[in-house]
């Protein structure tokens, strides 16, 4: 029948990937479905088994649509999928899954993209907490632990005056930097400067800072302060945009020099983050990469307070990350 | 009487630098010194083969790189292919960074009371691997 033929076309070359079952067995699957099977390695009796679990009990007729889910790979990657399990045919228990691969779709639902993002931030600020966690463990509580130490050995030992003079020093210098590194902890949590002193402030000494952890160097040309009018709002996504941009090129683009740029202009403030790194592949990068959410947090920041999130990147020829924001001036 | 005792180590640590960088195919050579007062930083006080004088606006961080991990623990450390790490990395060093070294060793010259307060570090750009073998081999420049 020419209604079957098309049909089956239609499945087969599908992008969604489409399985049958008949009870237990897969008994039908598309190109598409084949291909994640192959690639992934997945049991289709899993996924089948992962659709079903999310059934709630007020499913009229048979179906069911997950949110989406996130299954790890082989390959350190994971998959993020939305899966539908439908009952074709009850006589015969044959049902229908069709899994959409959300990394290959160019256009997201808004709530998936939300659903994602959220998934992303959260896994983000768990990842926070455990290096803010680890950094009180390592630093903090080890360089008290050896002033005490020192302590001990001041005061239970039998030093000469020189030698007295020497461990207090000692001490003195460990408590020093134990301080130092609280500041820090303190300033990557959120920078007070912020607050009290502005953007412009905020941001010249996260550059001077990450410029001496990194031995990069590290611009910043900024207009006068007073000509910026932000809200704190704004202020505080222009400053993690920055510490992400920055951060962004140390880590992934081994550049020589870091330019951040603020200027404004009528009705508009700008701020450019320019590295003459490695640069990279955009579109390699447009999507989720199931472990970051950098760039992608930082447009979803920026346009949330209507402002204008871009990136011009190519490989060999470094990366430059633009952000405006409209200015208000009757504020 | 401590400014002089100061001055004249500083001056031997520009000339071990120097004598270093020499007589040997290290391509670059720096002594970092933690200061002696407030707040205690540490830095890169003496150079010789740099490229620039980028390097005297690190701040070592104990525990962090080849030479911070000499600060911290008072033992060599030496790596090849210093560009693999990425900054947030432990082994990430800012001076292979700034002066564009494929590899380098480092070994603690003094201390006190087991802090180590000066450390001297050699490295090459070019693609020269470096062992256990050039740590000792560096060492003998701080008896000899
Ligand atoms: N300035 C840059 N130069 C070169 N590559 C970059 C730059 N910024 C981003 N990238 C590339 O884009 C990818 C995504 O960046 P993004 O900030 O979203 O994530 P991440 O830095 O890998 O992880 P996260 O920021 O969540 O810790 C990076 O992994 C990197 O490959
Ligand atoms: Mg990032």
């Amino acid at each position: 029948m020419i209604k079957d033929k098309y049909l089956e076309k239609y499945v087969g070359q599908s992008r969604s990937a489409i399985m049958f079952f008949a009870g237990d067995q897969l008994i039908a699957s598309n190109h598409s479905a084949e291909e994640l099977q192959r690639r992934y390695g997945l049991d289709p009796c899993y996924l089948r088994q992962i659709a079903q679990n999310g059934k709630s009990s007020s499913t009229a007729g048979y179906q069911v649509r997950t949110n989406v889910v996130t299954i790890p790979t082989k390959e350190k990657e994971s998959l993020h999928l939305s899966l539908c399990y439908r009952l074709l045919d009850q006589e015969e228990d044959v049902y229908s899954l069709t899994i959409r691969n959300l990394q290959h779709e160019e256009q997201l639902s808004a709530q998936e993209r939300q659903h994602l993002l959220t998934r992303y931030v959260n896994r983000a600020h768990e990842k926070e907490r455990q290096r803010i966690s680890q950094d009180l463990h390592d630093s903090i509580a080890q360089g008290v632990y050896s002033a005490i130490m020192g302590v001990r050995r001041f005061t239970q030992g039998d030093l000469s005056p020189a030698e007295q003079q020497e461990t207090s020093q000692a001490i003195e210098i460990q408590l020093q930097e134990t301080l130092t590194e609280i500041k820090e902890m303190a300033l990557d949590i959120r920078p007070a400067v912020l607050d009290s002193f502005g953007l412009v402030p905020a941001i010249k000494a996260l550059a001077k800072r990450l410029q001496a952890n990194s031995g990069v160097i590290i611009n910043v040309l900024a207009v006068d302060e007073q000509a910026i009018q932000l809200t704190s709002d704004e202020q505080s996504v222009l400053y993690r945009v920055c510490q992400e941009a920055i951060n962004n090129a140390l880590r992934h683009a081994h550049p020589s020099e870091i330019t951040v740029l603020l200027s404004n202009h009528p009705h508009v403030i700008q701020m450019q983050v320019l590295d003459d790194g490695d640069g990279f592949n955009l579109k390699k990068n447009a999507h989720f990469n199931g472990h970051s959410l950098g760039l992608m947090n930082m447009k979803e920041r920026v346009t949330a307070l209507n402002g204008v999130f871009e990136i011009s990147s190519h490989p060999h020829e470094g990366t430059t990350l633009t952000v405006k924001f409209p200015l208000n001036t009757v504020r | 009487m401590m400014a002089l005792e100061q001055a004249k180590t500083n001056k031997d640590y520009a000339r071990l630098v120097n004598r270093i960088y020499h007589t040997s195919d290290f391509e670059f050579v720096g002594i970092a010194l933690q200061e002696t007062y407030y707040p205690f930083v540490i830095k890169w006080r003496f150079a010789a083969g740099n490229q620039s004088e980028q390097f005297r606006q690190i701040v070592l961080r104990k525990g962090i790189g080849i030479a911070g991990l000499v600060f911290r623990t008072g033992k060599p450390f030496y790596d090849n292919n210093l560009s693999k790490y990425s900054f947030s990395n432990k082994m990430y060093t800012p001076i292979a960074n700034a002066e564009s070294l494929w590899s380098a060793v480092a070994i603690p010259v003094a201390s006190s009371l087991g802090t180590v307060n000066a450390v001297l570090l050699a490295g090459y750009r070019r693609k020269q691997p470096v062992s256990l073998e050039t740590v000792a081999h560096l060492g003998e420049y701080l008896h000899g």
